[in-house]
């Protein structure tokens, strides 16, 4: 553990009644670092996302997020609502003021489905929409729960990209995903 | 927040208008079919009252934090640095303005309609 680090877990457990979903789990984050949480379906990687980011409390151990910013997040669920707009979905994340805003509409397609109903776009315009949240975001920590599900080839290299640069300027990642992807990171296995 | 609330719960016609639409029912069935009370609507006035209160209450509240726990907003909502507590009582405050207020004051005019006593009629809005 060093001054850098931003986020400190130290022996953390979980169990779900008697059974351990893993046990005496350290690791730390520091800045401009990446961590790539591995493990198979059911081993406790989306537990362990929701106890770094306070969700859910560890049945032992010390979690620390030194962080001052807020946290983005982006989980399984894409936090959309599928009877609003694209553009009404855009304002409840608040991000209409965004200056980036248009480029990443127009980068990621979406541009042209403003006035659609979040319902009627597929699951990977649903999952790029959802993305905006990252792309436009104003944190030290981004953290991501399979990012890369049911994105294109240009999307997925997009945030690929981006990822990459974010941890360039000292930001830090901490995401889990079964599909490869070409950002440089620690890595923890949970085990079955 | 208020107006970001007020933006879903405004396009959700259904959760807003549907449990104001099942007291005014209610309310409109009563008089209609209580033969027996023609004279004396307002004998059995007030249960009938509390009766649509409560289940009109019941379909508004059922789905208010369920959407979003469903979809996901409801952790985003608990990592923000904004108050949790904050969240919920302006989401509370939004239903009660779409659903209570409006069914406050269908009560207040059926109330009013049906005992001609204003005092006891602003009471009941109250």
């Amino acid at each position: 553990m060093n001054n850098n680090s931003l986020i400190v877990a130290e022996n953390i457990g979980y169990k779900i009644n008697e059974n351990k979903l893993f046990h005496r789990m350290s690791f730390n984050i520091d800045r401009g670092e990446a961590l790539h949480i591995k493990g198979s379906n059911g081993s406790g990687k989306s537990t362990l996302i929701r106890i770094i980011l306070g969700i859910t409390q560890p049945v032992k151990g010390t979690i620390e997020n030194k962080s001052t910013k807020e946290i983005c997040y982006l989980g399984h669920k894409n936090a959309l609502k599928s009877y609003l707009t694209l553009e009404d979905n855009i304002n409840l994340m608040q991000l209409n003021n965004n200056m980036m805003l248009n480029d990443y509409l127009e980068k990621l397609e979406l541009k042209k489905y403003k006035d659609v109903t979040v319902s009627n776009l597929s699951f990977g315009q649903q999952k790029k929409l959802a993305l905006l949240r990252v792309f436009l975001n104003n944190s030290d920590l981004i953290i991501l729960d399979e990012p890369f599900v049911g994105l294109d080839d240009s999307a997925n290299s997009e945030l690929t990209s981006f990822l990459n640069n974010e941890l360039e300027n000292n930001k830090s990642v901490i995401f889990t995903s079964h599909i490869p992807c070409n950002i440089n990171s620690k890595i923890i296995e949970i085990p079955q | 927040m208020f107006r970001l609330e007020l933006l879903k719960l405004r396009k959700k016609t259904r959760s807003w208008l549907g449990p104001i639409l099942v007291f005014w029912l209610i309310m409109l069935a009563y008089p209609l079919t209580v033969e027996f009370l023609q004279d004396k609507l307002e004998i059995g006035f007030f249960s009938v009252l509390w009766i649509a209160i409560l289940i009109s209450m019941m379909l508004a509240t059922e789905d208010i934090f369920t959407e979003d726990f469903n979809d996901g907003s409801l952790e985003q909502t608990l990592i923000k640095n904004l108050s949790f507590s904050i969240s919920i009582v302006t989401k509370i405050f939004t239903y009660w303005l779409l659903i209570g207020l409006p069914i406050s004051i269908l009560s207040f005019i059926f109330s009013l309609g049906t005992t001609e006593d204003f005092s006891l009629s602003l009471s009941i809005f109250l």
